[in-house]
């Protein structure tokens, strides 16, 4: 092996790559410092996870089907609905140990859309029969002047005579 | 009340299974808990006992029935 004055420095340049794990593991230990002071900085947002009142109840094909234990007796209302939507009734425990039922009913919204539009109807015709009598009054009253006119005239020209 | 453990606490010593009741803030949010406590603090019996009657019919059954069930319960029939 020939003589290599720079021979001693090979240990030195073989550091090199142990050294540079450590400088990385240094900048990124320096980072997770400043990372966890940034956080530590931060504000504590508390996260509230709000629970959703849930409803209780089923469809039912009667009302007869429910029973005591359908209601929950921790005084919340209980919701069952006929499965062809004709009726929905609301059930609770009172306090004295009794089920309290309300009945909802779907109101006929087109028999009253129905009502309105004839009355609406009505009313048209009416306006325009009052709008007619109204006409033929006044040409009653144009025809009756008209007819008195000429007698008059007649008997003026008879006396004149 | 399905621990039969607790009935019979509940009835050895009733005035602390009361307290117990009172105390316990989830049975009293109950209205109809509370209304039991209130009768019961009164003293109104026949307001228990309407309750009681009221329970049973809408549960399908009678008070004599409960009485029985409770009573097999414990071998006493």
């Amino acid at each position: 092996m020939p003589y290599n004055p720079y021979y001693q420095q090979m240990p030195y340049n073989n550091m090199m790559p142990y050294q540079q794990p450590v400088q990385d593991r240094m900048a990124q230990l320096q980072n997770q410092y400043q990372n966890t002071l940034q956080q530590a900085q931060q504000p504590i947002q508390m996260q509230y996870i709000q629970q959703q009142p849930q409803m209780v109840g089923r469809y039912v094909n009667d009302f007869s089907e429910i029973t005591a234990n359908d209601v929950p007796m921790d005084g919340k209302w209980a919701i069952f609905a006929k499965n062809d939507m004709s009726e929905i009734q609301a059930r609770a425990w009172s306090p004295n140990g009794t089920i309290v039922p309300v009945s909802f009913k779907p109101v006929a919204q087109e028999a009253k859309e129905k009502e309105e539009t004839k009355e609406d109807y009505t009313k048209a015709f009416m306006k325009r029969f009052d709008d007619i009598s109204e006409r033929l009054d006044k040409m009653e009253k144009a025809i009756s002047r008209q007819a008195s006119v000429p007698s008059k005239t007649k008997k003026e020209v008879g006396s004149d005579e | 009340m399905s621990n039969p453990l607790g009935v019979l606490q509940a009835l050895q010593n009733p005035q602390a299974f009361m307290q117990n009741v009172m105390n316990n803030s989830e049975v009293m949010k109950n209205p109809m808990a509370r209304n039991a406590v209130d009768m019961y603090r009164r003293g109104d019996s026949a307001g228990l006992k309407n309750m009681a009657e009221n329970l049973c019919r809408e549960n399908n059954t009678t008070p004599q029935q409960v009485q029985n069930m409770i009573m097999s319960h414990f071998g006493m029939m």
